[in-house]
């Protein structure tokens, strides 16, 4: 008897799995694959008065063609069902939208807007990386990049390759702006120009590409500024996630070229009784040297470049403080490293943010590479 | 010659009593009575003689023609007892018994039943009418299979024969591996008709004597005609008849067979079938080879692992790849995505029509080369997979990436070490493809644990069919899918109930 129920109710468990699929909830997920439009750059124009979404994908490799699209509507999802209807015969599937990019005045204006909708989306994933574009129009760069053989995506994705490998400039994605976002009202978002590509590719006639632009500082989900792209790597540096990038440092006679080899940023808080009144920034850089012309002299190379990393740091820290804004998340890095320091301040880190002061000490070693014999060298 | 108990009170499953009707040939033996129960066959051959030239004095001899070796019996029955006689002897069947003829087994028979058996196994008998007796002597043909290399159980480094179809034959072969009085072997006859014979081999003090005892009932209780295929056999025996998954462990090979005794199974070897059971069985048993056991211990836990994996895909990559691509595209990399749309244009049919479809296609090329002799299977082969299945994607009636996954769930399927085993996952490949068709992948996950769950519920011989990995120890789990080292593996696997825990010291 026992055995008998088991063997009516094991079946009904299992079964329950598919309760989601009753009245045909799961038909309404049916599609052939065939007829997709994989879209996988997504354009956000957005204004008070108007809403415009330019899409960019299909195409793949061989006879594939890659479809660019563009309409304004009331609404985002208007847009998307605008787009839809526009669209011969092919269903637009945005399951695998692999970057979102924001105008300027978009990100200035209507970011909550854009963020919004890409959380409560049911096909946008929140890993997807966002960009903002500096100098113009998300349209500008999700219908203008690329040509026949390439589109946006392709360009976005060799430049998150390119700031991978380097490692001056992050990407961030929609899930951590938004966790920023909410943890301290601030956050960073990657910014890009749109250029023509002729500029550096003979073939190239009209079609635009993307280039690193440093980051848009958001605020209360609105822009508030821009780091520079030189500035970026401060970023990097005091979030210990600086890459091999090159850095290019003037000796006196000449210019040394060197690539960094391991970066590590020490951040100690100056406390003033029990209240956080500075911090200490002790940054520690080995770099090796990749090129240099007319007479190379280590001690004024590491000089200088020890000089130019402190005026990034400085001006990356300064607008923090000027905006009273913690886009670099210092209050995280704090209370992660010293959480007694943090725990019997009075106010939170944003707050005291405008009153704190900075000691920076960056201290460089260029090593020898390459063979190169600086000793006898010219 | 072993006394096989052929006098039949077996009862059928539902208590009710046989109908046959016991003994079968109430008569007493006489040279009339065996001549009227053979009449009509035609190989039954018979000789009245008289021994010695004594008048008066007759005997019958009698054999199936072809079953018993005729040199045999002129040379080592009739040879001797004409001149045993000749010499003066006393012409009784005690006599003979006690050795006036050469013949190494000879059994005194004064029940017809136990005579008409003797002789349908291969034996010649003396029938003395005055006694009401008979005496056989054991003269089988020697024209027998002769033992050669498993074609299903091939080994690199291991033993290099398989059993044949002859019961005592084999049941030597395993003894020649345990060579200990512990091997025992219990004889019975199995099929009304057809009385064959067959063997439980054990090792005694190893085997669960419970496990043992079941078998033997298991198989009284068996009432066919004829046991002549291993199917005949296999649905009486096991606990879930009605489950596709195999629930006795078949082999080939004597040296695994031997293995498997010495584990703590119980073996079970039929007369005309050249394949040995071993019981219980358990769903891990089916994925390990004979050839693990000759390889190092990582290459064989490697290789065991690879098996498994190709296990999971041999089940569930079609219907995955429905459910996806039907449902769930949001799942798919982004690439490989695009390479299906660009692979699937202009392809007419639905996703699931076209895995459906290959699936059955594949099921009927493998049909088609299993009945044919290998050199045509070799071109079906070639005309059904290259020819069509390369024609049928150029022609975009099916796309390539259908072809691959079925081809690569088909490959794995081939992995597994038990061909029953790959049946049983077949089927629930399709099933699975269905439910995939009609639920997506929540239909995949409820298929799914629906198959464990009956996986889980299963007994065999009283071990649970999912034994080691469902007794809830990590070491169990561990050693499902690894194998120790030698001389580590110091105890038999724990599920087999074994009253001797150890293998070694």
């Amino acid at each position: 008897m026992k055995r008998c129920l088991y063997k009516c109710i094991a079946p009904l468990l299992c079964l329950s799995l598919l309760t989601g699929c009753s009245g045909g909830g799961i038909f309404t997920n049916y599609r052939e694959v065939e007829e997709l439009m994989i879209v996988q750059t997504m354009g956000f124009d957005l204004t008070p008065s108007k809403t415009a979404v330019s899409i960019s994908g299909g195409g793949s490799s061989g006879e594939a063609k890659f479809t660019r699209m563009f309409t304004d509507a009331k609404s985002i999802s208007g847009a998307e069902q605008k787009i839809q209807d526009y669209s011969a015969a092919e269903e637009i599937f945005y399951a695998h939208v692999n970057y979102i990019a924001m105008g300027w005045e978009t990100a200035k204006e209507e970011l909550a807007h854009c963020l919004d909708f890409i959380q409560r989306s049911p096909q946008m994933r929140m890993d997807t990386p966002l960009f903002v574009v500096s100098n113009g129009t998300a349209e500008e760069l999700v219908l203008g990049s690329g040509n026949k053989e390439y589109d946006a995506t392709n360009v976005l994705k060799s430049l998150e390759r390119n700031l991978d490998a380097r490692g001056d400039c992050r990407i961030f994605s929609a899930k951590e702006v938004v966790a920023n976002l909410n943890k301290n009202g601030s956050a960073l978002i990657c910014a890009v120009k749109c250029v023509k590509a002729s500029n550096a590719l003979e073939d190239a006639k009209d079609e635009l590409t993307a280039l690193p632009d440093g980051y848009a500082v958001i605020k209360d989900k609105r822009m508030i500024g821009q780091i520079s792209y030189e500035d970026a790597l401060a970023v990097s540096l005091i979030q210990n996630e600086a890459g091999p990038c090159s850095i290019t440092a003037r000796t006196g006679s000449g210019n040394a070229t060197v690539q960094l080899e391991n970066c590590q940023c020490k951040i100690e808080p100056l406390m003033n009784g029990s209240e956080l009144s500075g911090l200490k920034f002790d940054v520690k850089l080995s770099a090796s040297l990749l090129e240099y012309d007319g007479r190379l002299d280590v001690k004024a190379a590491e000089a200088s470049l020890q000089k130019q990393i402190e005026t990034r740091l400085t001006n990356v820290l300064n607008m923090s403080k000027l905006t009273a804004c913690d886009f670099l998340q210092l209050g995280g890095i704090l209370e992660a490293r010293h959480p007694f320091a943090l725990a019997g301040m009075s106010k939170d880190f944003q707050t005291l943010l405008p009153d704190i002061y900075y000691i920076i000490n960056v201290s460089t070693d260029i090593n020898r590479s390459f063979d190169a014999d600086l000793e006898g060298s010219p | 010659m072993s006394d096989f108990n052929f006098i039949n009170n077996k009862k059928s499953s539902d208590g009710a009593e046989h109908i046959q009707p016991q003994p079968r040939f109430p008569e007493p033996i006489s040279s009339e009575t065996i001549n009227n129960i053979f009449d009509g066959c035609s190989d039954f051959q018979t000789r009245s003689i008289s021994p010695g030239l004594t008048r008066g004095e007759k005997i019958f001899v009698c054999w199936l023609d072809g079953t018993v070796d005729g040199t045999a019996v002129s040379q080592d029955i009739l040879r001797p007892l004409t001149e045993f006689y000749r010499t003066g002897g006393d012409c009784s069947p005690e006599h003979l018994v006690n050795g006036a003829v050469y013949s190494s087994a000879a059994q005194m028979r004064s029940e017809t039943d136990k005579l008409v058996s003797d002789i349908t196994q291969g034996c010649a008998a003396v029938v003395f009418d005055s006694a009401k007796k008979a005496v056989t002597f054991e003269v089988r043909t020697a024209n027998v299979r002769s033992i050669t290399e498993p074609q299903l159980e091939k080994s690199l480094k291991g033993g290099k024969d398989g059993f044949v179809e002859r019961l005592r034959i084999n049941t030597a072969l395993v003894r020649s591996r345990i060579c200990n009085p512990s091997l025992k072997i219990k004889s019975t006859t199995l099929g009304r008709k057809s009385e064959t014979r067959a063997a439980i081999m054990y090792v005694d003090g190893v085997a669960d004597p419970a496990q043992i005892e079941e078998l033997l009932r298991r198989l009284d209780a068996i009432d066919v005609d004829g046991v002549l295929a291993t199917g005949n056999l296999e649905e009486y025996i096991v606990d879930h008849p009605r489950s596709p998954f195999p629930q006795l462990i078949h082999t080939e090979r004597p040296d695994r067979f031997a293995r498997q005794l010495l584990n703590g199974r119980v073996g079970l070897i039929v007369d005309g079938i050249p394949v040995a059971f071993l019981i219980p069985a358990t769903f891990a048993e089916f994925m390990r080879v004979p050839q693990d056991e000759s390889l190092h211990f990582s290459i064989a836990s490697v290789l065991s692992i690879i098996r498994w994996l190709a296990l999971i895909l041999a089940v569930l990559l079609p219907a995955f790849y429905v459910a996806v691509a039907m449902y769930h595209q949001e799942m798919i990399p982004t690439k490989l995505l695009m390479s299906i749309i660009q692979s699937k244009k202009n392809v007419p049919f639905s996703t699931a029509l076209e895995i459906i479809g290959m699936l059955i296609s594949f099921e009927l090329l493998q049909e088609a080369s299993l009945r044919l002799p290998d050199p045509i299977a070799g071109t079906v082969s070639i005309i059904g997979a290259l020819i069509v299945g390369q024609s049928a994607v150029e022609a975009k009636v099916i796309s390539p990436i259908a072809v691959i996954v079925v081809a690569f769930a088909g490959i794995s399927g081939y992995a597994q070490p038990s061909q029953d085993l790959g049946a049983a996952l077949r089927i629930w490949r399709f099933v699975l493809v269905i439910a995939a068709v009609l639920w997506g992948l929540f239909g995949v996950a409820a298929l799914m644990c629906l198959m464990v769950w009956m996986l889980c519920t299963m007994d065999n011989f009283g071990i649970n069919y999912t034994s080691p990995m469902s007794d809830g120890r990590p070491r169990s789990l561990v050693r499902t899918f690894l194998r120790k080292p030698k001389p580590k593996d110091k105890y038999r696997d724990e599920e087999l109930r074994t009253p001797d825990k150890r293998r070694q010291a």
